[in-house]
């Protein structure tokens, strides 16, 4: 069924041009997220959930090692830390924590996998 | 130099640094008693051991069925302590250094277990040693550490080195394969029983389940270790059977339907619904962002420097990157990752907080029987939290010293590191948790450790002398159950009653206590109704009144623990000592200024048993709260008190009654002499009512001497004998109980029968045994216990002989 699905040739071509702009994906990606903590209003699961989601297929697409999402552990974390600084415990410094604590799950879940 | 570079040399300083940290704590002298638990195990063990400890009831206000066996173990062992050092304080403080060291070397203990495994090449040895040396002083100085486990240290606390002690010897007992450190959790867990009772069990299964997860997976796939079954099996039945003592009688309370034990668990104190919601209320409250930086969640004095904290974390993600550039073993990268899973897991259940998602999961675990005990869930959960996250964060800073790798870096490193929880925690090592003031703001502040004034030891030691068997009420009444006495260098005891703990006698020192008749007290003292107030008491069985008339302990509290009582009872010393001259009482002694003991007026007292002239019927109208609403007790004008208030008007007492004296063997026993029962009489037990509270008949003669007689001698009191075990009074061991069926409520909280000539073969002399028949489990249930320890020292010993003699050949 998903080799079906991925032989189809305007799949084929996404899945080629996806893998050739590897970084700016990711990059897209930590930029919905960093968005997500510092400009939108409140916790939505969806939201966080969808780009989860979205990471995780990015991650598998392109077979990324565990340390890259470790190492975007430490973003959210100096992310965490600038609005800890500046606000507390505030909503936003609450939702990069979440950020943090879900990228330290996948991490953990991709280094089992290797 | 050579000793810079032995990181055993630090072991040594730290541990001996830890351990005379409490020494200044307290002053030569002082105790931090009070709290919820009352601590005063720690101030008198013999005296709470013999009035707490060894019965099926406890004597709180009407007296309730409450075993407090588990506690014993404990108990012996701080009276042989006092009966060696003579001082509480020196024990506490010989205990809290216990703690400390122990709970460091433990932590140090798993941790270089863990990360030395099966092999770590040689070159690493020194970094295993500085992580595991951090991961110890990391989780004693630990905000949530020093500002969640020290403050009127409730037995729950103990886990602080409870958790790691145990985990170590099960570690060591999986590695090795070797008995001995499963005889010893066993001598442990008895010595704590209390910590592995169902009092504790929201400790225990937030720690235990999810420590032995990772045990088992450790030794089965990381270190690939047979587990040996029948060892384990051998240490869970001599677990049972050592706590038999105290899971016997759970378990008969739990299948009786007055039991305690089966009203909390089965009758809705511990529903699903209540605890929902009081989780629901705190859950807003617990921030993810302070759980990941290690900070407890209630901290005000290093909000300065919270900051500095992010270094926790910083270092976790750094040893997760390191490690996958680190060279060394695969296991030690698996088993850290199997730590951070088991971490992460701890850290949702202790901040539930973790999306939306995650707060709906940690709701529907509500509906799971027994999850309620997670209510309050941050402080329940606190405790394995930072246990992982201290081994988290040594791993984490295990693969970093190796990528420093440059000794004299590593050693920098660890000295900022532990200097800087040190001075975080320098409020903790300064004794700030201990030293806590209960009135902050007020003109004169007290704090919580108090050297005992000698002139209250007085009032004590005279109350355990008092030879008649009634009931005690402390003034001021306080909000809840605490009784306040002022030290006698500036501190405050402020917990349960020390007359319950620590004398024979029942008292009620709070409007909770006073339960179901609070808010009616509370009405008759604003009405000024002193006849009824008067008959209340003598209805309780409270024969004294103990004032404690010292103005600190209300001038400074305009709060707790007076908040509601306020509004009704006097507001100022004076008011109090007005109030009480109001009753109709004979002040009986002053010890000094302060203690005051009055008696109340033979005109409105009632034995603990008694027989009735007059029965009433009352309507029992409770409000919400499970409180009388209605005074139904008012009987102005009638001059002999003996009056019972029944809900059923098909009891009925026809002509003379009978005389009786009686005599109290023990709390939980009594002995009660009729004669002359011609006619039906309802006989009335004013303690707390309880279908195990039963009569039996007696072929023993009561030869003690009088002490006290009521109403022209129709009620006698004999000397009473205080002995914890009658071995005669086994004589109501396959006996069937008197007048059971007519076993009623009395008085609206009191144990009644109704007796008919009948029921004792026509009878109109003999003896009746009136006993707590729940004593029974607690006696049979201690014996076995007694002879399991005795197995299992005898096997310690044989172990331990065993392990001297292979080492001599």
């Amino acid at each position: 069924m998903i080799k079906s699905i991925i032989t189809i040739p305007i799949i084929t071509r996404a899945m080629q041009l996806l893998k050739k702009n590897k970084l700016l994906l990711i990059m897209v990606i930590v930029s919905l997220i960093l968005s997500d903590i510092l400009f939108m209003f409140g916790s939505s699961d969806i939201r966080i959930f969808t780009f989860l989601t979205l990471y995780v297929f990015i991650s598998f697409l392109y077979k990324s090692k565990h340390r890259l999402t470790f190492s975007l552990c430490l973003v959210f974390l100096a992310v965490l830390f600038a609005e800890f600084i500046e606000s507390g415990t505030s909503e936003k410094t609450e939702e990069a924590a979440v950020w943090l604590v879900l990228f330290l799950a996948v991490g953990i879940i991709q280094q089992w996998r290797e | 130099m050579k000793l810079l570079h032995n990181p055993r040399a630090y072991l040594l300083i730290i541990s001996f640094l830890l351990f005379i940290i409490p020494f200044f704590w307290l002053k030569p002298g002082e105790m931090d008693l009070g709290g919820d638990s009352s601590r005063l195990y720690f101030y008198d063990p013999l005296n709470y051991l013999k009035y707490s400890v060894l019965y099926a009831t406890q004597h709180v206000g009407m007296g309730v069925e409450n075993p407090l066996y588990l506690f014993l173990p404990f108990n012996i062992v701080l009276i042989i302590l006092m009966k060696v050092f003579n001082s509480g304080y020196l024990i506490i403080t010989l205990f809290n250094s216990l703690s400390l060291v122990v709970a460091f070397l433990s932590m140090y203990g798993i941790a270089k277990e863990l990360m030395f495994g099966k092999i770590l090449k040689k070159n690493y040895s020194f970094f295993g040693e500085l992580a595991s040396l951090f991961v110890g002083v990391y989780y004693v100085f630990s905000p949530v550490m020093t500002y969640g486990a020290w403050d009127k240290a409730i037995f729950t606390h103990y886990q602080l080195f409870l958790n790691p002690l145990i985990f170590f010897l099960l570690l060591k007992f999986f590695v090795t394969k070797k008995m001995i450190y499963l005889l010893f959790t066993l001598l442990i867990t008895f010595i704590f029983s209390v910590n592995f009772s169902w009092g504790a069990s929201p400790a225990i299964f937030a720690f235990y389940p999810l420590a032995l997860l990772y045990l088992f997976l450790y030794a089965i796939r990381i270190r690939k270790l047979t587990i040996n079954i029948k060892n384990l099996i051998i240490f869970s039945s001599l677990f049972i059977w050592i706590h038999l003592f105290h899971i016997l009688p759970l378990v008969f309370s739990l299948l009786d339907k007055s039991g305690l034990v089966y009203q909390k668990v089965l009758q809705g104190g511990y529903s699903a619904n209540p605890a929902l919601d009081y989780f629901l209320g705190i859950a807003p409250s617990v921030k993810l962002t302070r759980n990941i930086l290690g900070l407890p969640q209630q901290l005000q004095s290093i909000s300065s420097v919270e900051f500095l904290f992010f270094a926790i974390p910083f270092i976790i993600i750094l040893g997760l990157i390191f490690s996958t550039y680190t060279f060394i073993d695969r296991e030690q990268k698996k088993n850290f990752l199997l730590l951070l899973s088991i971490f992460l897991v701890a850290l949702f259940f202790a901040t539930a907080n973790i999306t939306t998602l995650g707060l709906e999961v940690y709701k529907n675990l509500f509906a799971v029987p027994g999850f309620s005990m997670f209510r309050n869930y941050y402080g329940q959960w606190q405790f394995a939290y930072l246990f992982f996250l201290s081994l988290v964060i040594g791993y984490g800073f295990f693969y970093v010293l190796i990528k420093i790798h440059k000794k004299l870096l590593c050693l920098m490193l660890f000295f900022a590191l532990t200097f800087f929880l040190a001075i975080t925690a320098f409020p903790f090592i300064r004794g700030d948790r201990i030293n806590l003031i209960l009135n902050i703001g007020q003109k004169i502040e007290f704090k919580v450790p108090i050297r005992m004034d000698p002139a209250y030891e007085q009032v004590l030691d005279y109350i355990r002398k008092d030879p008649i068997d009634g009931k005690y009420i402390t003034f001021p009444l306080s909000e809840s159950f605490s009784q306040m006495i002022a030290g006698i260098q500036g501190g405050m005891y402020q917990g349960p009653s020390t007359i319950v703990h620590l004398t024979p006698k029942s008292d009620f020192n709070g409007y909770q206590v006073l339960s179901p008749f609070s808010e009616v007290f509370l009405s008759l003292v604003k009405e000024k109704d002193y006849d009824s107030l008067s008959r209340l008491l003598g209805i309780l069985n409270i024969k004294h009144i103990f004032h404690n008339s010292d103005p600190l302990i209300m001038n400074y509290f305009p709060d707790f623990p007076y908040q509601h009582v306020k509004n009704f009872l006097p507001l100022t010393q004076v008011g109090y000592s007005n109030f009480i001259n109001s009753l109709p009482v004979i002040k009986e002694k002053n010890f000094g200024e302060r203690y005051h003991i009055y008696n109340l007026n033979g005109n409105y007292y009632l034995p603990h048993v008694y027989v009735p002239k007059e029965s009433k019927i009352y309507k029992n109208n409770l409000n919400p709260w499970g409180y009388v609403k209605d005074p139904f007790f008012k009987a102005p004008g009638n001059k002999d008190p003996r009056i019972v208030y029944l809900e059923d008007n098909k009891i009925k007492i026809e002509g003379s009654i009978p005389k009786i004296n009686f005599v109290k063997i023990n709390p939980s026993k009594y002995y009660v002499k009729i004669t002359s029962a011609k006619k039906p009489y309802i006989l009335v037990f004013s303690e707390s009512f309880n279908n195990n509270w039963k009569l039996f008949l007696s072929n023993k003669e009561i030869k003690s001497k009088t002490v006290a007689s009521y109403f022209n001698g129709e009620i006698e009191e004999m000397t009473h004998i205080n002995k914890w075990i009658d071995l005669s009074g086994f004589e109501t061991l396959g006996k069937n109980p008197i007048a059971d069926k007519n076993h009623f409520m009395a008085n609206a909280y009191a144990n009644g029968w109704y007796i008919e000539p009948e029921n004792l073969g026509n009878k109109t002399e003999y003896t009746l045994v009136l006993e707590m028949t729940s004593q029974r489990v607690g006696y049979i249930s201690l014996f076995t216990s007694l002879l399991a320890i005795t197995v299992l020292i005898g096997w310690i010993i044989k172990n331990i002989r065993k392990d001297l003699s292979l080492k001599s050949y």
